[in-house]
């Protein structure tokens, strides 16, 4: 089975509960400076980059936290 | 010590010195963080009776322990401080990523003394603190300050707090703005900053939040994201923000416009209605941690403002230019916003000072003379922007419109007075106590920081229909089934609600509604109808527990909620606001509306038995002695009597 998360970045809001999520299940702590996955703000375009570390093996968890399907978790057989 | 950094930074711009100061556990338990925190920092180092825009005024930046989490919506930040356009405690509280950027630079709470003897700015970078020179920022509006303190920093991502041309001009109802769109907008707190001197506080950190009971925190937090994104608000807020309520209010038949002259008409609800929203909105954003994202990115294609684009479009705006002032288009509100966030000031108190000044000048109480020759009138765009732009700079006219309605007043004379549609200072949304009397409009009274609606809000509003007119000790209930699921205590719920009559008891109602709206302003999470309607003290007091390993019961955190109400109305007693100064700007008693107008008697009754379920001196709106020994401020006590 393989996994891909998918991402909308116009769908981004810029909440950073991705963020938040990823440093909480990989290190037990809040510290989005931790984080994987980083979301990058274009503040006066209202647009968000999404991009992610190279030790980012994709899980589930920013895309559970995810409110607006920005990410999405994706199994194929 | 997990959840609070346990630090307060507090920076002297008199004698530059940056010290920190470790806030004890037991502080955390009684006033929880946040709002709670600042104001007793206030109450403590702050003499009430001095001069706002003075040196001894300090101004503190307060998070609560669950900012910086993934706890839904916890990016909230309180700015306390005293305030200088109602002399009373002034708060403000804005989200975004302010708040979580301060703690993960490990403080709670900043606190800023004295005042520089030049323009300056504060950098602090993962704890590391600078105070820089802000003299060629000095004069530029937030925008601009934010764009030239981030290419400075060589950093996008900082987050910045600054004033406009407002709080530097000391304009009276000057605003903190929050980033680019976002702001600390209530009770002036901006011409605190500015008086100060300091421009701007810009932050990055990187340090860790950690959690005592990491397990337990996330099936706290997943209880409470389950109760907010299950709640019947939660989609519509995420289509249409604040902006839902618009529609709601009207049709309720309870908004009045042109400085509450009159009931708003239909010409109101086509043009400024939800609908038209969607015109403009692009996309949703938001606030750190939120699943709601209540707030619209907006972009104008077309008309007079084309190319605008922003985040903006929000109720109070909308109610602010378009009922207030009279604008009926909504693309100009996007261009209001734009215009008040630049400048830094607050939207609800510069359309408070336009309304009046127009209401005066078409009643013949001031003329051209006073208004260097301009005509004022309803919902005439240019010429409110250019109010906006003569109050921000104080210039001319806008000098006067810069002290704010109250001062206005004053100033002018000549029965002005009657025209006040201010309570203790401050303007409300336009739901008027006239045309619906609610545990909401009841709150203008007893808001700690002055008679706006955004302090005292219930849980368990019914938005379908009305009590009687003449009926003031009672509101009607939603059905028994909804108030089931809202955490009210049962010994509170048994004096709030009498289901057999349908009522609410708006006194009993209120308190609890106030300590409850202290408790989620000390927290840090978000007043927002899928948070306050679809939470409680039971879970608030697992979440404390959870992340901060101190043990809090539900009634403990509904007990620190009700000692910040408390101190908050020794200081507001100590500044010189005593009982009968609790009272709505005249207008809501003299003028009616639909035929209606507050019975002052009637509304002084409440104000007692609101007192008495508080246990306070209904003589001088003060905590009983023994009122103060059960919440542990026995000594406050010994120092009112002084
Ligand atoms: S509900 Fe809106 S204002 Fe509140 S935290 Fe979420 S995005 Fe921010």
């Amino acid at each position: 089975m393989t996994a891909y998360l998918g991402i909308n970045p116009q769908l981004c809001t810029g909440c950073r509960a991705c963020m938040l999520a990823c440093s909480f299940t990989l290190f037990g702590v809040f510290n989005p400076s931790k984080s994987y996955i980083i979301i990058e703000r274009n503040e006066e375009e209202g647009t968000f980059d999404i991009k992610f570390t190279s030790r980012c093996v994709p899980c589930d968890v920013c895309a559970k936290y995810c409110s607006h399907d920005a990410l999405v978790y994706i199994e194929r057989e | 010590m997990h959840g609070y950094t346990g630090k307060t930074l507090i920076i002297d711009l008199s004698s530059g010195k940056v010290t920190e100061k470790e806030m004890g556990t037991q502080s955390y338990f009684e006033y929880i963080g946040g709002l709670g925190i600042n104001s007793k920092i206030l109450l403590a180092e702050v003499d009430p009776s001095v001069d706002p825009l003075g040196e001894q005024n300090v101004l503190i930046f307060g998070v609560g322990p669950l900012v910086g989490t993934l706890a839904c919506t916890a990016n909230r930040t309180d700015v306390t401080a005293k305030s200088p356009l109602t002399g009373l405690l002034g708060t403000t509280n804005s989200g975004y990523t302010w708040g979580p950027e301060l703690k993960f630079c490990g403080y709670d709470h900043l606190v800023v003394k004295g005042k520089s003897q030049s323009p300056v700015y504060v950098f602090i970078d993962n704890g590391e603190v600078t105070v820089l020179d802000a003299t060629h920022l000095w004069g530029r509006d937030s925008w601009d300050t934010i764009r030239t303190i981030k290419n400075e920093l060589r950093d996008k991502e900082i987050s910045v707090a600054c004033i406009g041309v407002g709080g530097e001009k000391l304009v009276k109802f000057a605003a903190i703005e929050n980033g680019f769109y976002g702001a600390w907008g209530r009770t002036g707190l901006g011409a605190v900053m500015g008086s100060k001197n300091l421009k701007a506080v810009a932050l990055r950190g990187r340090k860790d939040v950690t959690v005592s009971d990491p397990d337990g925190f996330l099936e706290s937090l997943h209880e409470m994201r389950e109760r907010i994104m299950s709640h019947p608000t939660y989609n519509p807020w995420r289509q249409f923000g604040s902006m839902l309520a618009v529609d709601i209010y009207y049709a309720l038949g309870v908004l009045t416009g042109y400085n509450q002259k009159e009931p708003l008409g239909e010409d109101f609800i086509e043009s400024m209605g939800r609908e038209n929203l969607l015109k403009y909105k692009k996309k949703s954003i938001g606030c750190t941690a939120c699943p709601i994202c209540c707030a619209h990115w907006v972009e104008i294609e077309e008309g007079p403002y084309k190319g605008l684009k922003l985040k903006g479009i929000e109720i109070t705006s909308t109610m602010d230019f378009g009922a207030r002032c009279g604008i009926r288009n909504l693309a100009a509100i996007a261009k209001a916003t734009e215009l008040f966030q630049k400048y830094g000031i607050d939207c609800s108190t510069a359309a408070g000072s336009i309304a009046l000044a127009t209401e005066l000048f078409q009643e013949g109480i001031i003329t051209g003379k006073d208004t260097d020759g301009l005509e004022l009138k309803w919902g005439d765009e240019p010429l409110i922007f250019e109010l906006l732009r003569k109050i921000a700079h104080r210039e001319g006219f806008g000098d006067l419109l810069a002290e704010g309605p109250v001062e206005m007043v004053r100033r002018i004379g000549k029965g002005s007075q009657e025209y006040l549609a201010q309570n203790r200072g401050l303007e409300t949304n336009s739901r008027d106590p006239r045309t619906r009397w609610d545990v909401w409009s009841f709150g203008f009274l007893i808001n700690a920081r002055g008679g706006d609606h955004l302090r005292v809000q219930s849980p368990a509003e019914n938005l379908r229909e009305s009590a009687p007119e003449g009926e003031y000790f009672y509101e009607l209930s939603p059905p028994e089934k909804v108030v089931a699921r809202i955490d009210i205590f049962h010994d509170w719920k048994q004096e709030i609600f009498d289901f057999e009559r349908n009522t609410v008891s708006i006194p009993h109602m209120a308190a609890w509604c106030q300590d409850l709206m202290n408790i989620v302003n000390s927290l840090g999470i978000c007043i927002r109808p899928p948070v306050l309607h679809s939470l409680g003290p039971t879970i608030y007091s697992r979440l404390l527990t959870t992340l901060t390993g101190i043990e809090f019961s539900p009634e403990d955190v509904r007990k620190a909620g009700e000692r910040i109400t408390n101190i908050q109305r020794v200081f507001n007693f100590k500044a010189g606001e005593k009982r009968e100064d609790m009272k709505y700007g005249p207008k809501f008693y003299n003028m009616p509306i639909k035929g209606r107008r507050l019975d002052k008697d009637k509304v002084d009754e409440v104000l007692d038995e609101y007192f008495r379920v508080r246990n306070w001196d209904p003589k001088t709106a003060l905590p009983t002695a023994e009122k103060l020994r059960e919440l542990n401020l026995g000594k406050l006590g010994s120092n009112l009597a002084s």
